[in-house]
């Protein structure tokens, strides 16, 4: 049973039927803000003929580049280390655990143990330390602050919990797992996919399905030339 | 042209808070005598009347259904919010004590006006922390980024 839910037979259904779920929960709620779709009109805009290629691969790299990963719409410019190195950490930290899964799943699709001294494992262990220490910053900093914890609702919490326990929880398996100790292992990958899909449930309704939606709200009105306002 | 938008940008440069008025409402008489005194240039300036046409005082009803928009009414307008924003700072347009006075007053044109600059907050949550009344700025400001979109 073990070998099964650690090969990509189990995860890829897996990961398949719960993002289908989480795109639906997304799209219901984009519906219930009764505000615009904006990942048809970015893929319409993708498609119009308006503009060359190179101006749409120009707009989106801009945006992706400015606004995303220097976070210049998402506190790098509140002039506060805590926030900034917790937000910083904890992108780059799940962009990176993202993208070393996939890469497991291309070279590795029994799931087999790796190692410690793999390069994915190394890896592996560095993305998800920066998420759990990126989470772990932005927890302390709400619990540190009166004003801040008192009127934090509860969905932040949850959502900030969810990365900490995500990054913890993969380091914790990758460890007995590479250790060799079936039984641990297998209970904390329980765990740790557990986590994963409360994410995925999760992600849509909290303040991540807005960042989600503000992302695509700027990439289609710097497609259209029509862009926000920079500082 | 370089010398007409150099005119346009000194008009009524003295006035405190200048980037609060538009450039149309500043009247600056060039040459303007009042029987006998001089009353050119900023002697004359006039600051015309903000006219808001298009109200609707219902909209704070709905920005308090969105996320984390719900305490907006607890606003006093002390603007300790915008005094804490690294944003407002730089760009003077985003101005969080405005945008809640805005959609509390329900003034859509103002809105209109403004609505691009909403997308600037970077969720930093200094205001929420300088908050007397724990409005919860921070939030309010992504309700409204959601909002704003309905506009």
């Amino acid at each position: 049973m073990s070998e099964f839910i650690f090969s990509y037979h189990f995860l890829l259904p897996f990961h398949l039927v719960l993002l289908i779920i989480s795109v639906l929960l997304f799209l219901n709620r984009i519906k219930s803000w009764k505000v615009k779709n904006y990942y048809i009109i970015l893929i319409t805009n993708l498609f119009k003929k308006d503009f060359s290629l190179k101006n749409k691969i120009k707009a989106i790299i801009d945006v992706m580049v400015n606004d995303f990963l220097a976070l210049k719409r998402a506190g790098a410019l509140c002039e506060e280390n805590l926030h900034f190195y917790g937000r910083f950490l904890t992108l780059y930290g799940f962009l990176g655990v993202a993208i070393l899964n996939v890469l497991n799943f291309l070279i590795n699709p029994m799931g087999m143990k790796l190692g410690f001294y793999n390069l994915i494992t190394i890896l592996s262990y560095a993305a998800n330390s920066s998420l759990t220490i990126g989470a772990a910053m932005l927890i302390y900093r709400r619990m540190s602050r009166i004003n801040l914890r008192r009127t934090t609702d509860s969905g932040i919490w949850i959502l900030q919990s969810l990365l900490l326990l995500f990054g913890l929880t993969n380091m914790i398996f990758m460890t007995f797992y590479n250790l060799g100790l079936t039984f641990e292992s297998l209970y904390s990958y329980i765990a740790y996919i557990a986590v994963i899909a409360m994410m995925y449930i999760y992600f849509p309704l909290s303040e991540a399905g807005y960042f989600a939606w503000k992302a695509a709200h700027l990439l289609s009105h710097s497609l259209t030339k029509q862009e926000k306002v920079k500082i | 042209m370089t010398e007409e938008k150099e005119e346009k940008k000194e008009k009524g440069k003295f006035i405190v808070e200048r980037h609060y008025i538009e450039d149309e409402r500043i009247i600056e008489p060039e040459k303007l005598d009042l029987g006998g005194v001089d009353a050119s240039g900023r002697w004359g300036l006039l600051v015309l009347p903000r006219v808001i046409e298009d109200v609707d005082p219902t909209i704070k009803e709905e920005v308090k259904k969105l996320p984390r928009g719900k305490h907006i009414d607890n606003c006093w307008q002390c603007g300790l919010c915008t005094a804490v924003c690294p944003v407002s700072h730089k760009n003077p347009n985003f101005n969080p004590r405005y945008f809640i006075y805005i959609v509390k007053m329900g003034y859509i044109s103002e809105i209109k006006k403004l609505k691009d600059f909403i997308y600037l907050c970077q969720g930093c949550g200094l205001c929420t922390e300088a908050c007397p009344k724990h409005v919860d700025p921070s939030g309010v400001m992504m309700a409204l980024n959601i909002f704003f979109d309905r506009i």
